[in-house]
């Protein structure tokens, strides 16, 4: 299993990717598989980046462990935002015209239909806590 | 991530994206992807092929760059895509306002249609 910190700044994703590309690699994932790790912690993390509400100025870094389970990849994100259950966030919604488009959304979309949400709670220090499996 | 132009006569381009379109790379080719694009003032294809991983980021760069176009009474179409990028696209179901063929020619063929 790798467990490493993300600082909640987008410039932490590319060195954070590889580190889990390469342990992911290593394991023997397939190379889909790890492009679809790295969408589901860059869309999580950017999440955080852009509509995360943190009590603390800068934030902690978010904790994410990877691991591979038989053919599945197991990704944990702990972090210190406000509550927040991706499960339940809306899904952008297809837009008909270009002139139609808000973007909203859209990250937390792909997210859910890259990975299976397994669980969302809250951990006994205050963190959201979210656990999902990626084929 | 890169981009290349190809120009490709009076009312196309071809811009061909090499790497990865995401939130570590967005920020680096935003302005000038968009700019080139404005300032051509052209139809334009996408080439995908050079593509590695697309996220929500670099979909929003897409769609802002398609609107542009669209604005001026012009059209972008996206060929070539990597399973991945093509899973991405699939994923959020744009299809109606950005469309992605197989090949350079089905793209220019939608370019006339």
């Amino acid at each position: 299993m790798l467990e490493l910190d993300i600082a909640i700044d987008l410039s932490a994703l590319e060195p954070a990717q590889a580190r889990i590309e390469a342990h992911l690699a290593a394991c023997g994932a397939p190379p889909v598989q790890q492009l679809r790790v790295r969408l589901v912690v860059e869309e999580l993390i950017a999440n955080l980046v852009m509509h995360g509400r943190f009590a603390a100025d800068p934030p902690p870094p978010a904790r994410v462990s990877v691991q591979r389970e038989d053919t599945r990849v197991k990704v944990v994100v702990e972090d210190a935002a406000a509550p927040f259950d991706p499960r339940g966030a809306r899904p952008a919604v297809t837009p008909r015209s270009i002139e139609s488009i808000t973007i909203g959304g859209a990250g937390l979309t792909l997210l859910r239909r890259t990975a299976a949400i397994g669980s969302y709670s809250r951990t006994a220090t205050g963190w959201n806590r979210t656990e999902m499996q990626v084929s | 991530m890169r981009f290349e132009v190809v120009d490709l006569g009076p009312v196309a381009q071809k811009l061909v994206l090499v790497g990865r379109l995401d939130a570590s790379t967005v920020g680096i080719v935003e302005i000038p992807f968009t700019g080139t694009v404005a300032a051509s003032g052209k139809s334009a294809v996408l080439d995908l092929t050079g593509l590695e991983f697309l996220s929500s980021l670099g979909i929003r760069l897409l769609l802002s760059v398609t609107r542009v176009v669209s604005r001026r009474g012009g059209k972008v179409v996206m060929f070539g895509a990597q399973p991945m990028v093509a899973e991405v696209m699939e994923a959020m179901a744009l299809g109606d306002v950005l469309p992605m063929v197989d090949t350079e020619a089905e793209a220019l063929a939608r370019l006339a249609a």
